[in-house]
């Protein structure tokens, strides 16, 4: 990857890990025979961590076999270790005499026989086996053999499924992801019920062990694609992921850039929609928010919404939508720039409102804009991070501010603040959040640009901000594909600005250059299909 | 091929031949086609066109037959080393030039209708140090940034035109077919001036990714050039008659001076027409500079162009400071655009052309 290459010091650190990662393996402890050995061995490791659980049992006529189990307090299921794993190790051994033959093969037997845990596994080395304690599994020790057996016990307290916060829609399916990936992984699988559904589990973070499900639809994915979403995920080198956005920023192509390259969502329809398109999601647990990749301009431009209404009403939405990014960018810097330079643009009557609007105010255009501006990204981040009625406080008293008071005090005009209002309610218009950021911070060059050149300044920052827009790649994909090369992807275009109607979108997105390529027949075979099932109904 | 950056597509390629054509050239053909050939001035422009796709043709099969293969190498392996390196020069002193009287009358344009006090220094600067930024992000940004602008300025500007329509005096046009034959031979190689620009192919097809049936898309890119010459100059002559055209500057902006769309927000739309065009100079520089500091890299004989694009803006930037006023720009150009032009745009492709038919088969042969 060539974005590693800027930077020298990453050299370094990989011999570093490297070096680390030798040592670990050498360190690794196999289980032992005998069970204290192994029961000490791992209070050793686990000194001081008295959320693990250790319980010690006997089983066998006479109360001569052996047993441990360890588990980690609050994330185990305790009612399904204590009815199917202990009664019956404990309880039922107790019924049968023991034989010579049952002592050697007491661990297979205890595995097939007693314990009645959907999930076992086993590991022979204790290492391993203290990581599984930590994920929330049970592991069960028997003495005199070599092995640990894993019991799958996970469970605990979790959020019920809820409908996301950040992406409500009006006509569609209300389930979002919660913080438990398992769970969020089997929301996917049940909008794509098919095998060729792929699902690749990782572990990324050194000791967070963070859980990272790679998930793609074999048959249509571009291979080129996955293989580099896999080979960037491997090459993080990382204590802990805490949140999807650690890893986003870790696999992003360019880091230097104020636009996402991965989506992030929380809503399993959009996740479903986008595998279908051939793109790959990471779904990583302890967050709800999911990355799908590759992303381009045109997706961060959509809503899962626009494919649930009807598509006259979608178009005009996403032209409304389209309309408002330059508003959202632009607006502020205009005034400067008309305001400044070019008054004669304006109708003679709209200049000589303008300019008797100005009148009393003691400031340029550019500082005007300037002061409003900021005052209202402290507003926002003020109210971001306040709930309820103090955020209503904020609003108001902001409204207010802003609105009636600098006004009448003469401190800005009056178009001014009908302009911040505007750029800031045309940036919400914007479906995600983090891609409007990146034009939100863009704005503030856009004013600086404009009071220095005015219209042309406004213009060379348009070819500027393009240049950086069209020379980002989210994973090999131009970031401003379809309309970077319209002509080779005509077809695209049909979900872009526009939304044709669903049976006109018969293409999976060119630019993803996918195997399967067609998402729907020619129209005459779907309809002789629909007849034949008609018929058989 | 992840990361890689240098592979266009076949319209991206003859999208560029749009945007390097019709560049600056568009601002005053009407008035050079006024003065001499009136309301014949359609069909000259339809000459030229013709005459433009013939030439365009013959580079396209030149390019064709040698894939992935600038001008250099193709007259290396033609001509020998000795030819490479004069071709290289010759290309790099052609771009400086062009790009330089480009910007400066870009500068003037600018200065005369958005920016009166601002120095020409400032702007041409501010133009060069973008295109800095843009050229050195490789040829597949600048493909795709040409590709969008395209119809982000075709569409508006077309909408304008239709405005101007409404009340324009069609008499304007007559009478027709004053010129013989001998005039429109004249006239073809002042016309064909306006259709320079496609020899830029000679580098950039090298990085198009699938070369086969590149004719169609470089001869609809030239239909293009010429339906948008033709409407331009309808227009305009429609508009104000043989007369005024003549003793307009910059026809094609006056022209725009004259929209008025009713109950609109703008009253003067010719700030909206410069600023869409600021897109189509940027458009049309920047594959230009790009070929140039590439032909200076093969000069060097250096494998990445990026640290040649910076070196050659202060060259650009005096050069283009040089003339003292428009006039002056304009009688340079026309002693440049006479004698250079045509050499790297008509004379170099058929000369290589016909050098390849004879050692054509002979180079393949080698090549297998």
């Amino acid at each position: 990857m060539k974005r590693y290459n800027r930077r020298p010091w990453r050299k370094k650190e990989k011999k570093e890990n490297e070096k680390n990662d030798k040592k670990e393996e050498k360190i690794e402890i196999p289980v032992s025979k005998d069970i204290d050995v192994n029961l000490e061995k791992m209070k050793e490791i686990l000194v001081d961590c008295d959320d693990i659980i250790y319980r010690e049992i006997n089983g066998g006529e006479d109360l001569e076999h052996r047993f441990a189990i360890v588990y980690t307090d609050g994330l185990t299921d305790k009612e399904l270790i204590s009815d199917y794993a202990l009664e019956s190790l404990m309880h039922q051994s107790r019924m049968k005499p023991t034989t010579d033959n049952f002592k050697h093969n007491l661990y297979e037997l205890a595995k097939k026989g007693n314990v009645a845990v959907t999930e076992v596994s086993e590991v022979k080395s204790l290492e391993k086996a203290i990581d599984f304690v930590l994920i929330g599994e049970t592991i069960l020790l028997v003495d005199g053999f070599k092995k640990i057996m894993i019991l799958s016990s996970r469970g605990w307290p979790m959020r019920g499924l809820s409908e996301p916060q950040t992406e409500t829609v009006i006509r569609g399916p209300r389930d979002g992801f919660v913080e438990t990936s398992k769970i969020n992984t089997s929301l996917i699988r049940r909008r794509i019920r098919d095998p060729k559904l792929k699902l690749k589990y990782m572990q990324i973070g050194k000791r967070s062990k963070t859980d990272v499900a790679v998930m793609y639809i074999e048959d249509i994915v571009n291979d080129s694609i996955l293989k580099e979403v896999k080979t960037r995920l491997k090459k993080i080198k990382i204590d802990a992921i805490l949140e999807s956005s650690y890893i986003e920023q870790l696999i992003e192509d360019n880091w230097l850039s104020p636009f996402p390259q991965l989506e992030s969502t929380e809503r399993p329809d959009a996740v479903a929609a986008a595998l279908y398109e051939g793109r790959v999601a990471l779904v990583i647990d302890n967050t709800p928010f999911t990355l799908l990749a590759p992303a381009t301009f045109s997706i961060f431009m959509q809503s899962s919404e626009d494919y649930y209404d009807r598509w006259p009403i979608v178009s005009i939405i996403r032209l409304i939508r389209y309309l408002s990014l330059p508003l959202a960018l632009l607006l502020p810097s205009l005034y400067i720039a008309i305001t400044s330079y070019h008054p004669g643009m304006l109708p003679t009557a709209l200049a000589l409102y303008v300019a008797s609007t100005r009148m009393g105010v003691p400031f340029p255009a550019f500082i005007e804009a300037f002061i409003m501006e900021l005052t209202l990204e402290i507003l926002r981040e003020a109210g971001t991070r306040l709930s309820g009625p103090i955020g209503t406080t904020i609003g108001i008293v902001g409204g207010l501010v802003i609105g009636q008071a600098a006004v009448e005090a003469g401190i800005v005009s009056p178009l001014m603040v009908i302009i911040v209002a505007v750029t800031t309610i045309a940036s919400f218009a914007l479906p995600s959040n983090s891609f409007a950021a990146g034009f939100r911070l863009a704005r503030f060059f856009f004013m600086l640009l404009a009071a220095v050149l005015g219209l042309y300044g406004i213009m060379l920052g348009l070819v500027l901000l393009g240049t950086h827009l069209v020379s980002l790649k989210s994973f090999g994909i131009p970031y401003f594909a379809p309309y970077s090369s319209a002509v080779d992807m005509a077809s695209d275009l049909k979900d872009s600005f526009i939304r044709v109607p669903v049976n006109f979108m018969r293409k999976r997105p060119v630019y993803m250059k996918l195997k399967d390529k067609n998402r729907m027949k020619a129209s005459k075979e779907i309809y002789n299909e629909k007849d034949e099932d008609n018929d058989r109904k | 091929m992840i990361g890689s950056n240098d592979k266009i597509t076949r319209a991206q390629n003859s999208g560029m031949i749009i945007t390097q054509t019709i560049g600056v050239g568009i601002l005053s053909l009407p008035r050079l086609l006024a003065e001499d050939f009136a309301s014949d001035g359609f069909l000259l422009i339809l000459i030229g066109g013709l005459v433009a796709a013939l030439f365009l043709t013959i580079l396209t099969k030149l390019l064709e037959k040698y894939k992935g293969k600038t001008v250099d190498e193709i007259s290396e392996r033609l001509l020998g080393k000795f030819f490479k390196e004069i071709i290289l020069i010759i290309f790099v002193i052609y771009y400086v030039v062009v790009i330089s009287y480009i910007v400066r009358i870009f500068a003037e344009v600018v200065k005369m209708f958005l920016l009166l006090n601002t120095p020409t220094e400032v702007i041409i600067m501010a133009m060069l140090l973008s295109i800095t930024y843009l050229v050195r992000k490789g040829i597949e940004c600048i493909s795709r940034v040409v590709q969008i602008v395209i119809p982000l300025v075709t569409i508006p500007v077309a909408l304008l035109m239709l405005t101007i329509l409404k009340d324009a005096k069609l008499d304007n046009l007559l009478p027709f077919f004053q010129i013989g034959i001998g005039d429109i031979i004249k006239g073809i190689p002042l016309v064909l001036f306006s259709f320079l620009g496609y020899e830029l192919i000679f580098f950039t097809t090298a990085f198009v990714d699938n070369n086969k049936k590149m004719l169609r898309y470089n001869l609809s890119a030239i239909s293009f050039i010429t339906t948008s010459y033709i409407l331009v100059y309808f227009t305009t002559y429609v508009q104000f008659g043989k007369e005024e055209v003549k003793h307009l500057l910059w026809p094609t902006l006056s022209l725009m001076k004259t929209v008025d769309i009713p109950g609109a927000f703008l009253e003067n739309i010719e700030g909206v027409v410069m600023g869409l065009w600021v897109l189509v100079v940027f458009a049309n520089i920047s594959p230009a500079l790009f070929n140039g500091s590439l032909a200076l890299s093969r000069i060097t004989r250096n494998k990445e162009y990026k640290q040649f694009v910076l070196p050659l803006i202060p060259i650009i930037y005096i050069l283009s400071l040089m003339p003292d006023n428009l006039a002056e720009v304009y009688e340079y150009i026309d002693i440049f655009t006479k004698y250079f032009g045509p050499s790297v745009a008509i004379f170099l492709p058929v000369f290589l052309f016909i050098v390849s038919l004879f050692k054509g088969k002979k180079g393949e042969g080698e090549n297998a």
